[in-house]
């Protein structure tokens, strides 16, 4: 007899739904599983036999043949062992086929029968409600995600011998509702707050403009001046996401399997802080199916890269695209596949190899050769990608045994969030959020400049030889600056003067 | 006949027995095509088996139904495919089985019958 379900797998980080066709009929007897199943999902032969079997359930032996379909794409998801199961067992008359046509089923199962999360949940269902659906079973694991969904009925048996007494009609099972997630008991979150970094102060106010207006970062300085400590808590004074921003990074963390079990909601902002020693494909995502990278997993977050340098240069080069499109396009044999990466980028460098030049205290000992070869390493399209340029002095003693209190990220917090107040309104019709995202024709139209602004970017355009796509992203800057002080709609000309300081202390060493 | 053919032709004997004293009618023995042989063709409830019987003197060399390998689960199927062909049998389920027989010097000690032992595999 033949039966027909409802599974899903992703695709990219989004869900696509699979019809499940079960044949099961007289002949030699026999499993296949065909329309290019994964070795995840052809190894789900094994479980879900096994899991009938245990259920103390019957399947009879026969020729059974199963299609996924669509059948051009390559199915990853293990979530495809619960549709398999039910429909193999309306396919032998245990459950009547229609009733299993309503469900969507992802979850996988585990040799006694139980119901294992899957990966994707989140985008499963949000495919899952736009294409009709209204009833989803998932495992108990999986249920505070598929409720981020709204309009689906979740379903969460805890083993094929409930949900098959449900589909029966024998036994009810109750609508899922969310399950509150334990805290780890005993254990002191330490939250690192900018109240903990002395002195430094211009660099503080380089990130603080960074995050008002999702500007790219790069600061070059001596060890141990406090980059790295710095970069660590640009997260805490990042805006707190949006709901949509944080469904986009959950769909994400979903499709990569790193949400934690039983979660829902990821609600703090990312922080992804890649080795040096990372390949390309683990930055930018890669696979003979693409699967997200590092920039992909920083989406609406930081992405911070230490020892800059000492990335290979083919994966530097590689980041180009994400930080200009914010999203990338991996293509594979098996497929062309775009993903988000709107990442607000953060970089730290010594400004040679032993790490001292340039610094009053200390001789460098680096040949003009060796410094020149260090910097080499960044292209230059890849720097003009980054608004924000600044060094990072040693601390002085007399900063560093202070007492004095600094201000704390919820104080800067605050500031940043206003500043994002005044650019989403004034972005909102472009679809933009920050600054950051402007692009050439917007910033004619919406970045105003007062006559002795505009006189002074003329001055350095000319002296300093920008190119024009370093024109555009001082005034950016020096949009953020104004934002910050409390949104006039023009640009002044300290407002340009500080984004210019930001922008040419490092250019004129290269 | 040697002490190997004995003994298989003993097993064999005893688990067609078995198998009639479970309620089986048996259908065919040693149904051979040109490379391949099935022990037993057993047929209850509409349900085809085809048994391949091992039948053992001792343990020292694996469980008897380790023996039916690949390769001499791909002998069988060839039969069982040539056998179905045969229009009385061509609609009915079927399935391989494999009977373990036990010996102890001339005395059966135990007979273990693996219903739905292996089944058609496809090479991928």
């Amino acid at each position: 007899m033949y039966s027909r379900t409802f599974g899903a797998a992703t695709q990219g980080v989004d869900g696509l739904i699979i019809s499940v066709e079960v044949d099961s009929a007289n002949g030699m007897p026999a499993f296949d599983i065909v329309g290019l199943p994964s070795t995840a999902v052809r190894e789900s032969k094994e479980r879900v036999r096994t899991a009938i079997k245990n259920s103390g359930l019957r399947s009879r032996s026969e020729k059974i043949t199963i299609n996924l379909a669509p059948a051009s794409v390559k199915k990853e998801s293990a979530g495809l062992d619960l549709p398999i199961a039910v429909g193999l067992l309306a396919a032998q008359g245990r459950l009547r086929p229609n009733v299993c046509e309503e469900f969507l089923f992802v979850a996988e199962l585990s040799l006694e029968g139980l119901l294992r999360p899957a990966t994707g949940v989140l985008p499963i269902a949000i495919t899952a409600r736009a294409e009709g659906f209204k009833k989803l079973i998932v495992a108990p694991e999986n249920i505070n995600e598929a409720l981020l969904v709204d309009g689906l009925e979740v379903f969460a048996p805890k083993s094929l011998i409930e949900l098959v007494d449900f589909l029966d009609g024998e036994k009810d099972l109750e609508l899922a509702t969310p399950v509150p997630v334990d805290e780890p008991e005993g254990f002191m979150e330490l939250v690192d707050d900018f109240a903990d970094v002395q002195g430094q102060h211009s660099a503080k106010r380089a990130l603080e403009i960074a995050a008002a207006g999702g500007h790219n970062v790069l600061m070059v300085g001596v060890p141990g001046s406090g980059k790295t400590m710095l970069a660590k808590r640009m997260s805490s004074i990042l805006p707190e996401l949006t709901r949509e921003e944080a469904l986009e990074v959950t769909k994400i963390y979903s499709v990569a399997g790193k949400l934690p079990q039983g979660s829902g909601l990821v609600t703090k902002r990312p922080f992804q802080n890649p080795n040096h020693d990372a390949s390309t494909a683990a930055i930018i995502g890669g696979g003979s199916t693409p699967t997200p990278g590092q920039v992909t997993l920083a989406h609406n977050g930081v992405l911070f890269l230490d020892e800059l340098p000492e990335f290979k240069k083919s994966t530097l080069e590689a980041l180009r695209e994400p930080l200009e499109e914010r999203q990338i396009t991996i293509s594979r044999v098996n497929g062309t596949l775009t993903f988000p990466s709107s990442m607000i980028l953060i970089c730290a460098m010594n400004p040679c190899p032993c790490g001292w030049y340039g610094d009053k205290e200390h001789t460098c000992r680096c040949s003009d050769a060796d410094i020149k070869r260090y910097m080499r390493r960044l292209s230059g399209p890849l720097l003009d990608r980054i608004d924000i340029q600044i060094r990072v002095p040693r601390v002085k003693y007399d900063e560093l045994s202070s007492k004095r209190r600094n201000e704390s990220s919820a104080v800067i917090r605050q500031r940043v969030e206003a500043a994002r107040r005044i650019q989403t309104q004034r972005l909102a019709p472009y679809k933009l959020f920050c600054n950051a995202q402007m692009t050439h024709a917007l910033i004619q139209k919406l970045c105003v400049l007062e006559p002795a602004a505009e006189n002074l970017l003329k001055t350095v355009f000319e002296t300093k030889k920008l190119s024009a796509r370093s024109y555009d992203r001082i005034i950016k800057v020096g949009r953020t600056i104004a934002d910050l002080a409390g949104g006039g709609e023009t640009i002044s000309s300290s407002n340009i003067a500080e984004a210019v300081k930001f922008r040419s202390d490092f250019e004129l060493n290269i | 006949m040697s002490r190997q053919k004995t003994l298989g032709k003993f097993g064999e004997d005893c688990a067609a027995k078995f198998l009639e004293a479970n309620g089986y009618t048996i259908v065919a023995r040693n149904f051979r095509i040109r490379s391949a042989e099935i022990d037993i063709v057993a047929l209850r409830d509409g349900v085809l088996a085809f048994v391949e019987v091992k039948a053992r003197s001792n343990i020292r060399h694996g469980l008897p139904a380790e023996a039916v390998n690949l390769r001499k689960q791909q002998k069988i199927i060839a039969a069982a495919e040539v056998f179905l062909q045969d229009e009385t049998f061509c609609d009915c389920a079927c399935r391989f089985d494999v009977i373990e027989v036990f010996m102890d010097g001339e005395r059966v000690e135990e007979i273990h019958h693996i219903e739905n032992a292996f089944e058609v595999t496809r090479e991928v």
